[in-house]
């Protein structure tokens, strides 16, 4: 079942420069749903639209099976979010921004230590948050995303400015989160930083939903679609060698290949060496994102037509 | 409940904010001169037979309402929507079981009460100070008079009033203005112009809100009436006007709030 629903949803700041078009989107029970897409692509207009921060022009944003529309801002109660950097009231103590946020929750004071221990933020004090390290800052934004104890948790890249020790203790945290049985939307650019936690992903591109699906399907297209980086020692007769396949001059001595899936590899790198070219470096580019949007695009137009 | 919880948290967002310092600027400056006043210029307040209370609590009000008060509010609101700006609060305050009616209204009243906080202290103060005077300069009597303390409440209360108009333009421009400057500025330059306009055209300062309270306090406590104001029952017409540029500006705050994109 769907817990976050989004139809046929369009928007757009300016009349004539549509931000979102027709985007589709459906976040299952428990799950933690990966939201990609290059900046700009729509993810924090997407995400706001679904806290209800702007209104879209048209379509209907579904959360806990009930139209936004008629139950905002109750449902925001269920709702946790950290959109981009933490909104924090920077003059004041963690705790003091915890209280606030009590306050318009109404959820009892005395949870605020253990929410501030939960994030590896329980030593801080009368600290402000001022002083704080972005890492900090950002674990701040989750504990205030947490306090409520919410059913879904909304996180736009809340891995910008982190460390890798910092990333990897985010990560962590959304994984005991998700197994305490939350359902999390979490939004970034980078397919690496969010493919080893997501069991869902969407990927958003130019305002529009190009994939929609578990990770193994997307696994899947980016083994029939492989974009691979050839250094080697003669581009130019390479390019008549291997003139069978999609391919393209970088450089004096790169080339791109486009093959139809991984297990064509062996072969190609064969045929060059059996050509007597040297081969200095095999590079697999399907992982970038961009590429992996020109793929989705390209299997999307091929399956269309 | 859920009220008076918002407001609490909009109050617990100005602890320790710059604001408190303008807040204890205002109480003690005008407290000070007050002060300063009496002490080097006994020969005024001493005035054989007449209550040096009333003198001494009029000239806090003066001051006050002239010369601090519309700085004041406008620095003030200035600093509480500003708050949320710097913050980047306004997605998350919008992101809470709350509406934003809710919101803005639960700001609005804890701008209310800190204003009213502030007259409070500053009664407090200058009745501390009239004693302290008394006891540096026992000829001032303060001592063998009665405070007239409801002689001189009410007229505060018809200041406040006469702010109203103040408040709903500042709080206005400060939600509609990202930044800081501009809500200030005009409010600063607005004014200016008021003084200088009250001082130059009385009727022409009727149109000016910003010169409400200094209508007012001249009204009240000068009796001086140039500009034919007139009394509907407790309160008078400039009163009224300040009410209905209160009610306009907020009742237009509101729906562009309502409509805002928050981004």
């Amino acid at each position: 079942m769907a817990i976050i629903q989004l139809e046929n949803i369009n928007f757009a700041y300016q009349k004539k420069e549509p931000v979102l078009t027709e985007v589709n989107i459906n976040v299952p029970q428990g799950s933690i749903y990966g939201f990609l897409g290059p900046n700009g692509a729509g993810k924090s207009t997407t995400l706001r639209l679904i806290l209800g921060l702007m209104k879209p022009q048209a379509g209907r944003i579904s959360l806990f099976g009930e139209n936004i529309k008629s139950s905002h801002p109750k449902y925001l109660a269920r709702v946790g979010s950290l959109i981009e950097s933490a909104s924090l009231y920077e003059h004041l103590s963690a705790t003091d921004n915890l209280k606030i946020s009590a306050k318009y929750f109404n959820t009892p004071k005395n949870q605020i230590q253990g929410i501030l221990e939960k994030v590896k933020l329980g030593h801080t004090g009368k600290k402000k948050t001022n002083d704080f390290s972005t890492g900090m800052k950002q674990r701040l934004g989750l504990a205030l995303a947490l306090q409520h104890n919410p059913e879904i948790l909304i996180l736009d890249e809340p891995t910008n400015g982190l460390d890798p020790n910092g990333i990897i203790e985010l990560r962590e945290i959304i994984k005991v989160l998700n197994d305490e049985g939350k359902t999390i939307l979490l939004s970034s650019h980078i397919l690496s930083e969010v493919e080893k936690i997501v069991d869902q992903i969407g990927i958003i591109n130019n305002g529009s939903i190009v994939f929609e699906g578990s990770l193994s399907d997307l696994q899947e297209i980016r083994c029939k679609n492989f974009l691979v980086k050839i250094k080697v020692s003669e581009v130019d007769r390479a390019l008549v060698v291997l003139s069978a396949y999609e391919i393209k001059k970088l450089d004096a001595y790169n080339l791109s290949i486009n093959l139809a899936e991984s297990g064509q590899m062996p072969s190609v790198v064969r045929k060059l060496v059996n050509a007597n070219f040297d081969v200095y470096e095999v590079t697999p580019e399907s992982s970038d994102l961009e590429n992996m949007f020109l793929n989705v695009t390209n299997l999307n137009v091929s399956n269309g037509s | 409940m859920k009220f008076f919880r918002s407001i609490s948290a909009e109050l617990l967002k100005l602890r320790y904010a710059p604001i408190l310092w303008l807040c204890f600027f205002v109480v003690v400056m005008v407290t000070g001169v007050v002060f300063a006043a009496s002490y080097f210029d006994q020969a005024n307040i001493v005035q054989l037979g007449k209550n040096p209370w009333i003198k001494h609590m009029s000239a806090s009000l003066g001051i006050y309402s002239v010369m601090m008060l519309a700085p004041f509010v406008v620095m003030l609101i200035g600093s509480s929507v500003f708050v949320e700006n710097h913050s980047r609060g306004w997605k998350y305050v919008y992101s809470t079981p709350r509406s934003r009616s809710h919101i803005f209204y639960s700001k609005l009243v804890a701008i209310f009460i800190i204003i009213v906080s502030i007259t409070i202290a500053l009664i407090i103060l200058n009745i501390f100070c009239a004693y302290l005077l008394n006891f540096l300069l026992p000829e001032i009597e303060f001592n063998l008079h009665k405070m007239m303390l409801q002689q001189v409440l009410p007229n505060y209360i018809h200041i406040f009033i006469s702010s109203l108009g103040i408040i709903g333009i500042q709080y206005f421009l400060s939600l509609r203005f990202k930044g800081f400057l501009i809500p200030m500025s005009f409010g600063i330059l607005a004014f200016v112009v008021a003084i200088i306009v009250g001082s130059m055209n009385k009727p022409l300062s009727l149109y000016f809100p910003y010169a409400y309270p200094n209508i007012v306090i001249d009204h009240h406590m000068f009796t001086i009436d140039q500009i034919g104001i007139t009394q509907h029952g407790w309160l008078n017409s400039v009163e009224l006007h300040s009410i209905i540029v209160f009610v306009i500006f907020i009742a237009f705050a509101n729906i562009l709030e309502l409509r805002k994109d928050v981004s």
